[in-house]
Protein backbone atom coordinates (compact mmCIF):
# COMPACT_ATOMS: atom_id res chain seq x y z
CA UNK A 1 0.00 0.00 0.00
CA UNK A 2 1.43 3.58 -0.67
CA UNK A 3 0.89 5.68 1.93
CA UNK A 4 1.52 9.39 1.13
CA UNK A 5 4.66 11.47 3.17
CA UNK A 6 2.27 13.72 4.02
CA UNK A 7 -0.01 11.06 5.81
CA UNK A 8 3.33 9.80 7.69
CA UNK A 9 3.53 13.43 8.62
CA UNK A 10 -0.11 14.38 9.75
CA UNK A 11 0.30 10.14 11.94
CA UNK A 12 3.04 11.47 13.57
CA UNK A 13 1.87 14.56 14.70
CA UNK A 14 -1.45 12.95 16.18
CA UNK A 15 1.21 11.18 18.56
CA UNK A 16 2.76 15.36 18.62
CA UNK A 17 6.36 14.45 16.84
CA UNK A 18 7.31 16.44 14.46
CA UNK A 19 9.35 14.71 11.56
CA UNK A 20 11.88 16.48 9.51
CA UNK A 21 11.49 15.80 5.57
CA UNK A 22 14.44 13.45 5.89
CA UNK A 23 12.64 11.21 8.35
CA UNK A 24 9.49 11.39 7.04
CA UNK A 25 11.02 10.02 3.90
CA UNK A 26 12.68 6.95 5.51
CA UNK A 27 9.29 5.97 7.59
CA UNK A 28 7.54 6.01 5.06
CA UNK A 29 9.56 3.45 3.37
CA UNK A 30 9.86 1.59 6.50
CA UNK A 31 6.06 2.09 7.19
CA UNK A 32 5.10 0.85 3.76
CA UNK A 33 6.94 -2.53 3.94
CA UNK A 34 5.60 -3.45 7.64
CA UNK A 35 2.29 -2.63 6.70
CA UNK A 36 2.66 -5.32 3.67
CA UNK A 37 3.88 -7.20 6.31
CA UNK A 38 0.66 -6.85 8.43
CA UNK A 39 -1.82 -7.71 5.59
CA UNK A 40 -0.61 -11.19 5.52
CA UNK A 41 -4.04 -11.48 8.41
CA UNK A 42 -6.18 -10.92 5.35
CA UNK A 43 -5.38 -14.35 4.54
CA UNK A 44 -7.21 -15.27 7.96
CA UNK A 45 -10.27 -15.60 7.54
CA UNK A 46 -12.38 -15.57 10.91
CA UNK A 47 -16.05 -16.27 11.58
CA UNK A 48 -17.77 -15.34 15.08
CA UNK A 49 -18.48 -18.78 15.65
CA UNK A 50 -14.79 -19.53 15.76
CA UNK A 51 -14.88 -18.05 19.71
CA UNK A 52 -15.46 -19.02 23.00
CA UNK A 53 -17.20 -16.62 24.99
CA UNK A 54 -14.39 -16.18 27.43
CA UNK A 55 -14.83 -13.88 30.25
CA UNK A 56 -11.59 -11.90 31.04
CA UNK A 57 -12.74 -9.18 33.14
CA UNK A 58 -10.12 -7.25 35.35
CA UNK A 59 -10.75 -7.20 39.24
CA UNK A 60 -11.89 -4.61 41.30
CA UNK A 61 -10.01 -2.71 43.71
CA UNK A 62 -11.98 -2.29 47.27
CA UNK A 63 -13.22 1.70 47.09
CA UNK A 64 -11.22 2.85 50.19
CA UNK A 65 -9.07 5.78 51.34
CA UNK A 66 -5.90 5.24 51.03
CA UNK A 67 -2.45 7.54 50.83
CA UNK A 68 -1.55 8.97 47.34
CA UNK A 69 1.45 9.73 45.78
CA UNK A 70 -0.07 13.23 45.64
CA UNK A 71 0.99 16.71 43.89
CA UNK A 72 3.75 17.21 46.98
CA UNK A 73 5.99 14.18 45.80
CA UNK A 74 5.48 14.37 42.53
CA UNK A 75 6.85 17.88 41.96
CA UNK A 76 10.35 17.03 42.45
CA UNK A 77 9.99 15.01 39.12
CA UNK A 78 7.95 18.12 37.52
CA UNK A 79 9.68 21.75 36.01
CA UNK A 80 8.27 23.79 37.10
CA UNK A 81 5.72 24.56 40.18
CA UNK A 82 3.59 27.88 41.93
CA UNK A 83 2.08 28.09 44.59
CA UNK A 84 1.69 24.01 45.08
CA UNK A 85 0.58 23.87 41.33
CA UNK A 86 2.45 22.35 38.33
CA UNK A 87 3.08 24.89 36.02
CA UNK A 88 2.73 24.70 32.23
CA UNK A 89 2.01 27.01 29.21
CA UNK A 90 -1.16 28.50 29.14
CA UNK A 91 -3.58 26.62 27.49
CA UNK A 92 -6.26 28.94 26.44
CA UNK B 1 25.15 -17.33 53.16
CA UNK B 2 23.08 -18.44 55.46
CA UNK B 3 25.88 -21.09 56.87
CA UNK B 4 27.69 -18.01 56.91
CA UNK B 5 30.37 -19.24 54.74
CA UNK B 6 30.59 -15.60 53.18
CA UNK B 7 28.75 -12.17 54.32
CA UNK B 8 26.18 -10.74 52.36
CA UNK B 9 29.19 -7.76 52.26
CA UNK B 10 31.39 -9.81 50.82
CA UNK B 11 29.10 -11.34 47.89
CA UNK B 12 28.27 -7.78 47.20
CA UNK B 13 31.65 -6.61 47.17
CA UNK B 14 32.13 -9.69 44.83
CA UNK B 15 30.11 -8.55 42.13
CA UNK B 16 30.76 -5.09 42.47
CA UNK B 17 34.58 -6.27 41.65
CA UNK B 18 32.98 -8.10 38.58
CA UNK B 19 31.40 -5.33 37.41
CA UNK B 20 34.46 -3.00 37.41
CA UNK B 21 36.48 -5.80 35.71
CA UNK B 22 34.11 -6.40 33.10
CA UNK B 23 31.46 -3.89 32.58
CA UNK B 24 33.81 -1.42 30.77
CA UNK B 25 33.90 -3.68 27.82
CA UNK B 26 30.12 -5.22 28.69
CA UNK B 27 28.35 -2.07 29.15
CA UNK B 28 25.55 -3.90 30.73
CA UNK B 29 25.06 -1.49 33.45
CA UNK B 30 23.35 2.31 33.50
CA UNK B 31 24.16 2.67 37.21
CA UNK B 32 25.82 0.88 39.42
CA UNK B 33 24.12 1.28 43.25
CA UNK B 34 27.57 1.01 45.16
CA UNK B 35 26.86 3.05 47.93
CA UNK B 36 23.55 1.75 48.83
CA UNK B 37 24.19 -2.01 47.72
CA UNK B 38 26.92 -1.79 50.59
CA UNK B 39 24.60 -0.35 52.94
CA UNK B 40 21.83 -3.08 52.03
CA UNK B 41 24.17 -5.59 52.50
CA UNK B 42 25.59 -4.32 55.50
CA UNK B 43 22.05 -4.43 57.39
CA UNK B 44 21.45 -7.64 55.66
CA UNK B 45 24.31 -8.91 57.80
CA UNK B 46 23.62 -8.02 60.98
CA UNK B 47 20.78 -9.82 60.57
CA UNK B 48 22.59 -12.69 59.26
CA UNK B 49 24.30 -12.11 62.82
CA UNK B 50 21.23 -12.20 64.90
CA UNK B 51 19.90 -15.54 62.85
CA UNK B 52 16.38 -14.11 62.59
CA UNK B 53 14.32 -13.50 59.73
CA UNK B 54 16.46 -14.50 56.57
CA UNK B 55 15.20 -16.80 53.59
CA UNK B 56 16.81 -18.43 50.88
CA UNK B 57 17.53 -14.86 49.01
CA UNK B 58 18.54 -12.69 51.92
CA UNK B 59 21.60 -11.01 50.63
CA UNK B 60 21.60 -12.05 47.35
CA UNK B 61 23.01 -9.50 44.91
CA UNK B 62 20.44 -8.79 41.86
CA UNK B 63 20.93 -6.63 38.52
CA UNK B 64 17.16 -4.83 37.79
CA UNK B 65 16.48 -3.69 34.57
CA UNK B 66 16.16 0.21 33.55
CA UNK B 67 12.28 0.24 33.20
CA UNK B 68 10.99 -1.48 36.74
CA UNK B 69 10.78 1.62 40.08
CA UNK B 70 13.06 1.37 42.86
CA UNK B 71 11.93 4.48 45.42
CA UNK B 72 14.61 7.11 45.27
CA UNK B 73 16.46 5.67 42.04
CA UNK B 74 16.96 7.09 38.84
CA UNK B 75 14.53 4.92 36.12
CA UNK B 76 14.51 5.91 32.49
CA UNK B 77 13.25 3.19 30.55
CA UNK B 78 15.97 3.37 28.19
CA UNK B 79 14.86 6.79 27.20
CA UNK B 80 16.39 10.26 26.80
CA UNK B 81 12.65 11.84 27.58
CA UNK B 82 12.88 10.49 31.08
CA UNK B 83 16.60 11.73 32.19
CA UNK B 84 16.64 12.19 35.34
CA UNK B 85 13.24 10.40 36.91
CA UNK B 86 13.74 9.42 40.07
CA UNK B 87 11.04 6.82 41.10
CA UNK B 88 8.87 7.96 43.90
CA UNK B 89 7.35 4.64 44.82
CA UNK B 90 8.45 0.68 44.78
CA UNK B 91 7.27 -1.52 41.86
CA UNK B 92 5.72 -4.20 43.49
CA UNK B 93 8.07 -7.19 42.50
CA UNK B 94 11.09 -4.72 43.99
CA UNK B 95 9.16 -4.34 47.28
CA UNK B 96 8.58 -8.26 47.31
CA UNK B 97 12.24 -8.68 46.85
CA UNK B 98 13.14 -5.69 49.45
CA UNK B 99 11.17 -8.29 52.21
CA UNK B 100 12.93 -10.95 51.10
CA UNK B 101 16.23 -8.69 51.70
CA UNK B 102 17.96 -8.78 48.30
CA UNK B 103 20.59 -6.59 47.39
CA UNK B 104 20.22 -4.25 44.38
CA UNK B 105 23.63 -3.74 42.37
CA UNK B 106 22.29 -1.59 39.73
CA UNK B 107 19.98 -0.99 37.05
CA UNK B 108 20.50 -2.57 33.63
CA UNK B 109 20.40 -0.98 29.87
CA UNK B 110 17.74 -1.71 27.91
CA UNK B 111 16.20 -0.40 24.09
CA UNK B 112 14.28 2.33 25.01
CA UNK B 113 10.90 1.58 26.30
CA UNK B 114 11.19 -1.88 25.37
CA UNK B 115 11.05 -1.51 21.59
CA UNK B 116 13.53 -3.57 19.84
CA UNK B 117 15.44 -7.13 20.13
CA UNK B 118 19.39 -6.13 20.29
CA UNK B 119 19.62 -3.33 23.21
CA UNK B 120 20.67 -1.05 20.59
CA UNK B 121 17.82 0.67 20.21
CA UNK B 122 18.76 2.54 24.06
CA UNK B 123 19.41 6.29 24.08
CA UNK B 124 22.76 5.39 26.42
CA UNK B 125 24.81 3.39 25.19
CA UNK B 126 25.28 -0.09 23.18
CA UNK B 127 25.77 -3.50 25.23
CA UNK B 128 27.88 -6.37 24.13
CA UNK B 129 27.36 -9.92 24.00
CA UNK B 130 29.57 -11.21 27.33
CA UNK B 131 30.14 -14.12 24.86
CA UNK B 132 31.93 -12.35 21.91
CA UNK B 133 32.38 -8.46 22.38
CA UNK B 134 31.19 -7.91 18.59
CA UNK B 135 27.79 -8.94 19.12
CA UNK B 136 24.87 -7.84 20.59
CA UNK B 137 23.60 -9.34 23.86
CA UNK B 138 20.02 -9.63 22.61
CA UNK B 139 17.18 -7.10 23.69
CA UNK B 140 15.10 -5.61 25.13
CA UNK B 141 16.54 -7.00 28.44
CA UNK B 142 20.15 -7.30 27.14
CA UNK B 143 21.95 -5.63 29.82
CA UNK B 144 20.28 -8.07 32.48
CA UNK B 145 21.21 -10.70 30.39
CA UNK B 146 24.88 -9.81 30.00
CA UNK B 147 25.02 -9.08 33.28
CA UNK B 148 24.04 -12.32 34.67
CA UNK B 149 26.21 -13.90 32.06
CA UNK B 150 29.47 -12.40 32.62
CA UNK B 151 28.84 -12.89 36.40
CA UNK B 152 28.04 -9.60 37.03
CA UNK B 153 25.09 -10.25 39.12
CA UNK B 154 23.62 -13.27 40.93
CA UNK B 155 20.50 -12.58 38.59
CA UNK B 156 18.58 -9.95 37.20
CA UNK B 157 15.36 -8.57 36.26
CA UNK B 158 13.80 -8.03 33.84
CA UNK B 159 10.98 -7.72 31.17
CA UNK B 160 9.18 -9.58 28.60
CA UNK B 161 6.62 -8.27 26.00
CA UNK B 162 7.18 -10.06 22.87
CA UNK B 163 10.80 -12.00 23.50
CA UNK B 164 12.41 -9.85 25.70
CA UNK B 165 13.77 -11.74 28.55
CA UNK B 166 13.94 -15.24 26.93
CA UNK B 167 15.91 -13.87 23.36
CA UNK B 168 18.68 -11.97 25.50
CA UNK B 169 18.80 -15.17 27.39
CA UNK B 170 19.11 -17.80 24.50
CA UNK B 171 22.44 -15.25 23.06
CA UNK B 172 23.89 -14.28 26.12
CA UNK B 173 23.53 -17.81 27.43
CA UNK B 174 21.38 -18.30 30.45
CA UNK B 175 17.62 -19.10 31.35
CA UNK B 176 15.14 -16.69 31.06
CA UNK B 177 11.86 -16.94 32.27
CA UNK B 178 8.40 -15.19 31.36
CA UNK B 179 5.88 -16.07 33.36
CA UNK B 180 2.13 -16.08 32.52
CA UNK B 181 0.74 -12.69 31.68
CA UNK B 182 -0.78 -11.87 35.29
CA UNK B 183 1.22 -14.18 37.59
CA UNK B 184 3.78 -11.11 38.39
CA UNK B 185 2.19 -7.81 39.38
CA UNK B 186 2.87 -5.18 36.85
CA UNK B 187 2.78 -2.47 38.95
CA UNK B 188 5.86 0.33 38.99
CA UNK B 189 7.12 -1.34 35.43
CA UNK B 190 7.50 1.24 32.72
CA UNK B 191 4.75 0.36 30.19
CA UNK B 192 5.49 -1.06 26.96
CA UNK B 193 2.44 -3.03 25.48
CA UNK B 194 -0.10 -3.40 28.64
CA UNK B 195 -1.47 -6.95 27.17
CA UNK B 196 1.77 -8.56 26.56
CA UNK B 197 4.10 -6.98 29.49
CA UNK B 198 5.64 -8.83 32.14
CA UNK B 199 8.27 -9.19 34.16
CA UNK B 200 10.49 -11.97 35.25
CA UNK B 201 14.27 -13.31 35.32
CA UNK B 202 17.58 -13.49 33.99
CA UNK B 203 19.53 -16.19 35.97
CA UNK B 204 21.85 -18.88 35.88
CA UNK B 205 19.71 -21.94 36.11
CA UNK B 206 16.52 -22.73 36.50
CA UNK B 207 16.47 -23.59 39.58
CA UNK B 208 17.15 -19.81 40.51
CA UNK B 209 14.61 -18.87 38.39
CA UNK B 210 12.52 -20.81 40.15
CA UNK B 211 13.44 -19.84 43.65
CA UNK B 212 13.23 -16.00 42.70
CA UNK B 213 9.82 -16.40 40.36
CA UNK B 214 8.74 -17.94 43.97
CA UNK B 215 9.12 -14.67 46.20
CA UNK B 216 8.11 -12.60 43.12
CA UNK B 217 4.86 -13.59 42.11
CA UNK B 218 1.21 -13.08 43.24
CA UNK B 219 -1.82 -11.26 44.02
CA UNK B 220 -1.72 -7.31 43.99
CA UNK B 221 -4.36 -5.68 43.87
CA UNK B 222 -2.35 -2.75 42.42
CA UNK B 223 -2.74 -4.56 39.20
CA UNK B 224 -5.87 -5.73 38.59
CA UNK B 225 -5.12 -7.88 35.49
CA UNK B 226 -2.83 -9.78 38.27
CA UNK B 227 -3.88 -13.23 39.23
CA UNK B 228 -3.19 -15.84 42.34
CA UNK B 229 -2.11 -19.47 41.73
CA UNK B 230 -0.15 -22.08 43.04
CA UNK B 231 1.77 -22.48 39.19
CA UNK B 232 1.02 -25.87 38.90
CA UNK B 233 1.80 -27.05 42.37
CA UNK B 234 5.01 -28.64 41.25
CA UNK B 235 7.57 -25.80 43.00
CA UNK B 236 6.55 -28.13 46.74
CA UNK B 237 7.76 -31.63 45.34
CA UNK B 238 11.67 -32.40 44.91
CA UNK B 239 11.35 -34.73 42.41
CA UNK B 240 11.64 -35.05 38.89
CA UNK B 241 9.59 -38.04 37.68
CA UNK B 242 6.32 -36.38 36.73
CA UNK B 243 7.98 -34.37 33.97
CA UNK B 244 10.46 -36.39 33.42
CA UNK B 245 7.20 -38.60 31.80
CA UNK B 246 6.22 -35.26 29.84
CA UNK B 247 5.03 -35.26 26.36
CA UNK B 248 6.09 -31.65 24.52
CA UNK B 249 4.05 -30.51 21.55
CA UNK B 250 6.17 -29.74 18.55
CA UNK B 251 3.47 -27.49 16.03
CA UNK B 252 3.83 -28.95 12.27
CA UNK B 253 3.58 -25.31 10.65
CA UNK B 254 7.04 -24.51 11.73
CA UNK B 255 8.65 -27.30 10.55
CA UNK B 256 9.77 -28.29 6.94
CA UNK B 257 9.15 -31.55 4.92
CA UNK B 258 11.79 -33.45 6.87
CA UNK B 259 10.45 -32.56 10.36
CA UNK B 260 13.16 -29.81 11.28
CA UNK B 261 12.30 -26.23 12.35
CA UNK B 262 12.18 -24.07 9.80
CA UNK B 263 14.31 -20.89 8.95
CA UNK B 264 17.27 -21.27 11.77
CA UNK B 265 20.86 -21.19 11.12
CA UNK B 266 23.27 -24.05 11.37
CA UNK B 267 24.32 -23.45 14.55
CA UNK B 268 20.70 -23.48 15.91
CA UNK B 269 19.78 -26.08 14.66
CA UNK B 270 22.44 -28.43 15.51
CA UNK B 271 21.75 -27.31 18.99
CA UNK B 272 17.96 -27.26 18.76
CA UNK B 273 18.43 -30.80 17.78
CA UNK B 274 20.99 -31.81 20.32
CA UNK B 275 18.70 -30.72 22.87
CA UNK B 276 15.77 -32.77 21.74
CA UNK B 277 17.58 -35.75 21.98
CA UNK B 278 18.66 -34.96 25.43
CA UNK B 279 15.17 -34.59 26.63
CA UNK B 280 14.20 -38.16 25.29
CA UNK B 281 16.79 -39.25 27.02
CA UNK B 282 15.17 -38.13 29.97
CA UNK B 283 12.42 -40.14 29.40
CA UNK B 284 10.77 -37.05 27.42
CA UNK B 285 8.43 -37.74 24.76
CA UNK B 286 7.95 -35.23 21.89
CA UNK B 287 4.46 -35.12 19.40
CA UNK B 288 4.10 -33.06 16.41
CA UNK B 289 0.66 -30.80 16.98
CA UNK B 290 -0.77 -28.72 14.37
CA UNK B 291 -1.57 -25.18 14.86
CA UNK B 292 -3.06 -23.50 12.11
CA UNK B 293 -2.67 -19.70 12.87
CA UNK B 294 0.75 -19.48 15.02
CA UNK B 295 1.90 -19.01 11.42
CA UNK B 296 0.17 -15.35 11.81
CA UNK B 297 1.35 -14.42 15.60
CA UNK B 298 3.99 -12.56 14.36
CA UNK B 299 2.26 -9.78 12.23
CA UNK B 300 -0.58 -9.87 15.10
CA UNK B 301 1.67 -9.34 17.80
CA UNK B 302 3.53 -6.41 15.84
CA UNK B 303 0.07 -4.92 14.85
CA UNK B 304 -1.30 -5.26 18.54
CA UNK B 305 2.06 -3.85 20.67
CA UNK B 306 2.23 -1.00 17.92
CA UNK B 307 -1.17 0.06 18.81
CA UNK B 308 -0.79 -0.19 22.64
CA UNK B 309 2.68 1.49 22.75
CA UNK B 310 2.07 4.22 20.72
CA UNK B 311 -1.24 4.77 23.22
CA UNK B 312 1.02 4.28 26.32
CA UNK B 313 3.76 6.82 24.86
CA UNK B 314 1.28 9.54 24.89
CA UNK B 315 1.36 9.95 28.46
CA UNK B 316 5.54 11.19 28.01
CA UNK B 317 4.49 14.35 27.36
CA UNK B 318 8.01 15.62 28.09
CA UNK B 319 6.52 18.58 30.58
CA UNK B 320 8.69 16.81 33.24
CA UNK B 321 12.47 15.53 34.15
CA UNK B 322 14.54 18.23 33.48
CA UNK B 323 12.58 19.68 30.92
CA UNK B 324 12.10 23.77 31.14
CA UNK B 325 8.97 26.27 29.73
CA UNK B 326 10.12 28.17 27.08
CA UNK B 327 8.23 31.82 26.93
CA UNK B 328 5.78 32.62 23.99
CA UNK B 329 5.78 29.11 23.07
CA UNK B 330 2.12 27.12 22.84
CA UNK B 331 1.78 23.82 25.02
CA UNK B 332 1.37 22.40 21.39
CA UNK B 333 4.40 23.55 20.33
CA UNK B 334 6.24 22.40 23.79
CA UNK B 335 4.51 18.73 23.15
CA UNK B 336 6.53 18.65 19.83
CA UNK B 337 9.71 20.08 20.63
CA UNK B 338 10.12 17.52 23.49
CA UNK B 339 8.66 14.28 22.37
CA UNK B 340 10.42 15.14 18.81
CA UNK B 341 13.96 15.42 20.99
CA UNK B 342 13.26 13.10 23.48
CA UNK B 343 12.36 9.77 21.61
CA UNK B 344 14.42 7.54 19.70
CA UNK B 345 13.89 6.40 15.83
CA UNK B 346 12.34 2.81 16.68
CA UNK B 347 9.90 4.81 19.34
CA UNK B 348 9.00 6.98 17.12
CA UNK B 349 8.18 4.47 13.98
CA UNK B 350 6.06 2.71 16.25
CA UNK B 351 4.53 5.94 17.63
CA UNK B 352 3.55 6.22 13.88
CA UNK B 353 2.85 2.28 12.72
CA UNK B 354 0.27 2.60 16.02
CA UNK B 355 -1.52 5.48 15.16
CA UNK B 356 -1.87 3.81 11.65
CA UNK B 357 -3.82 0.85 12.59
CA UNK B 358 -5.67 2.55 14.99
CA UNK B 359 -7.07 4.89 12.64
CA UNK B 360 -9.91 5.56 11.05
CA UNK B 361 -10.27 3.53 7.75
CA UNK B 362 -7.51 1.07 8.77
CA UNK B 363 -8.92 0.22 12.55
CA UNK B 364 -11.19 -2.88 11.39
CA UNK B 365 -8.50 -4.25 8.93
CA UNK B 366 -5.74 -4.38 11.06
CA UNK B 367 -6.02 -3.71 14.52
CA UNK B 368 -9.45 -5.47 14.87
CA UNK B 369 -8.27 -8.00 12.89
CA UNK B 370 -5.53 -8.85 15.14
CA UNK B 371 -7.36 -8.65 18.21
CA UNK B 372 -9.61 -11.71 16.51
CA UNK B 373 -6.58 -13.65 15.15
CA UNK B 374 -5.24 -13.73 18.73
CA UNK B 375 -8.20 -15.00 20.09
CA UNK B 376 -7.75 -17.96 17.33
CA UNK B 377 -4.02 -18.45 18.32
CA UNK B 378 -5.17 -18.83 22.32
CA UNK B 379 -7.79 -21.10 21.39
CA UNK B 380 -4.58 -23.10 18.83
CA UNK B 381 -2.79 -23.39 22.16
CA UNK B 382 -5.81 -24.88 24.13
CA UNK B 383 -6.77 -27.48 21.48
CA UNK B 384 -3.02 -28.91 21.80
CA UNK B 385 -2.31 -28.97 25.57
CA UNK B 386 -5.26 -31.44 25.67
CA UNK B 387 -2.78 -33.99 23.89
CA UNK B 388 0.59 -32.31 25.78
CA UNK B 389 1.74 -31.11 28.85
CA UNK B 390 4.56 -28.54 27.18
CA UNK B 391 5.17 -27.16 24.00
CA UNK B 392 8.87 -27.46 22.36
CA UNK B 393 10.55 -24.70 19.95
CA UNK B 394 13.75 -22.97 19.53
CA UNK B 395 14.13 -19.71 21.43
CA UNK B 396 15.82 -17.56 18.61
CA UNK B 397 15.87 -18.44 14.71
CA UNK B 398 19.63 -17.37 14.80
CA UNK B 399 22.76 -16.87 17.21
CA UNK B 400 23.91 -13.79 18.63
CA UNK B 401 24.84 -11.25 15.18
CA UNK B 402 27.05 -8.41 15.14
CA UNK B 403 26.15 -5.58 16.04
CA UNK B 404 25.11 -2.86 13.72
CA UNK B 405 23.94 -5.84 11.25
CA UNK B 406 20.48 -5.61 11.84
CA UNK B 407 19.41 -1.89 12.90
CA UNK B 408 18.89 -0.96 9.97
CA UNK B 409 16.55 -3.01 8.84
CA UNK B 410 13.76 -2.77 11.41
CA UNK B 411 11.84 -5.45 9.58
CA UNK B 412 14.32 -8.42 9.71
CA UNK B 413 14.80 -7.24 13.27
CA UNK B 414 11.10 -8.04 13.85
CA UNK B 415 11.44 -11.62 12.05
CA UNK B 416 13.93 -12.91 14.80
CA UNK B 417 11.15 -12.93 17.59
CA UNK B 418 8.87 -15.61 15.34
CA UNK B 419 9.49 -17.95 17.76
CA UNK B 420 8.63 -16.02 21.19
CA UNK B 421 5.75 -14.10 20.41
CA UNK B 422 3.83 -17.07 20.38
CA UNK B 423 3.28 -17.51 24.02
CA UNK B 424 3.19 -13.60 24.78
CA UNK B 425 0.29 -13.43 22.21
CA UNK B 426 -1.21 -16.14 24.37
CA UNK B 427 0.01 -14.88 27.88
CA UNK B 428 1.86 -18.35 28.38
CA UNK B 429 4.34 -19.45 30.70
CA UNK B 430 7.58 -19.87 28.84
CA UNK B 431 11.38 -20.15 29.65
CA UNK B 432 14.45 -20.33 27.66
CA UNK B 433 17.19 -22.16 28.41
CA UNK B 434 20.72 -22.94 27.15
CA UNK B 435 21.24 -25.96 25.21
CA UNK B 436 24.71 -26.50 26.47
CA UNK B 437 26.72 -25.35 30.17
CA UNK B 438 29.20 -22.70 29.65
CA UNK B 439 31.85 -25.10 30.59
CA UNK B 440 30.85 -27.19 27.52
CA UNK B 441 30.40 -24.56 25.09
CA UNK B 442 32.49 -24.39 22.15
CA UNK B 443 30.48 -21.54 19.89
CA UNK B 444 27.72 -19.36 20.47
CA UNK B 445 24.92 -19.96 23.19
CA UNK B 446 22.01 -21.42 21.73
CA UNK B 447 18.53 -21.55 23.79
CA UNK B 448 15.28 -23.88 23.45
CA UNK B 449 11.95 -22.54 24.74
CA UNK B 450 9.53 -24.67 26.56
CA UNK B 451 5.86 -23.12 26.48
CA UNK B 452 3.77 -24.36 29.63
CA UNK B 453 0.12 -24.10 30.34
CA UNK B 454 -0.88 -20.67 32.14
CA UNK B 455 0.13 -20.59 35.75
CA UNK B 456 2.18 -23.61 35.08
CA UNK B 457 5.81 -22.21 35.70
CA UNK B 458 6.68 -24.81 38.00
CA UNK B 459 6.26 -27.59 35.27
CA UNK B 460 8.22 -25.53 32.86
CA UNK B 461 11.23 -24.82 35.63
CA UNK B 462 11.09 -28.40 36.45
CA UNK B 463 11.56 -29.45 32.80
CA UNK B 464 14.43 -26.75 32.91
CA UNK B 465 15.99 -28.13 35.94
CA UNK B 466 16.22 -31.82 35.10
CA UNK B 467 17.77 -30.59 31.46
CA UNK B 468 20.89 -29.63 33.40
CA UNK B 469 21.11 -32.36 35.33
Amino acid sequence: MEIEKEKIKHLAELGRIKLTEEEAGKFKKDVEEIVAFFDKLKEVEVRETDFDISSNASETISDEKKDSIGTGKEKKNFMEEEGGYLKIPKVF
Amino acid sequence: MAEKKFSAKEATEFFIKQIKEKDEEVKAFLEVFEESALEEAKRVDEILEKRENFGVLTGVPMAVKDNILIKGKEATGGSKILKGHRAEYDATVIKKLKESKVVFLGRTNMDEFAMGSSTENSAWQVTHNPNDLERVPGGTSGGSAAAVAAEMAMAALGSDTGGSIRQPASFCGVVGLKPTYGAVSRFGLIAAASSFDQIGLLTKTAEDAAIIFSAIAGKDELDSTNSVSDFGGEFEKDDFERVKSFTLGIPKELLDKDGKFKGLDLETAVEIEKSKKRLEDLGIKFKEVSMPFIEYALPCYYIMIFAEESSNLARFDGLRYGASTKENKSLFDLYLENKSAGFGEEVKRRIILGTFVLSSGYYDAYYGKAEKVRRLIKKDFKNVFSSVDAIFMPTAPTVAYKIGEKIIDPLAMYMGDIFTVTASVAGLPAVSLPTEKKENRKKLPVGFQIIGKPFHEGEILKVGMAYEK
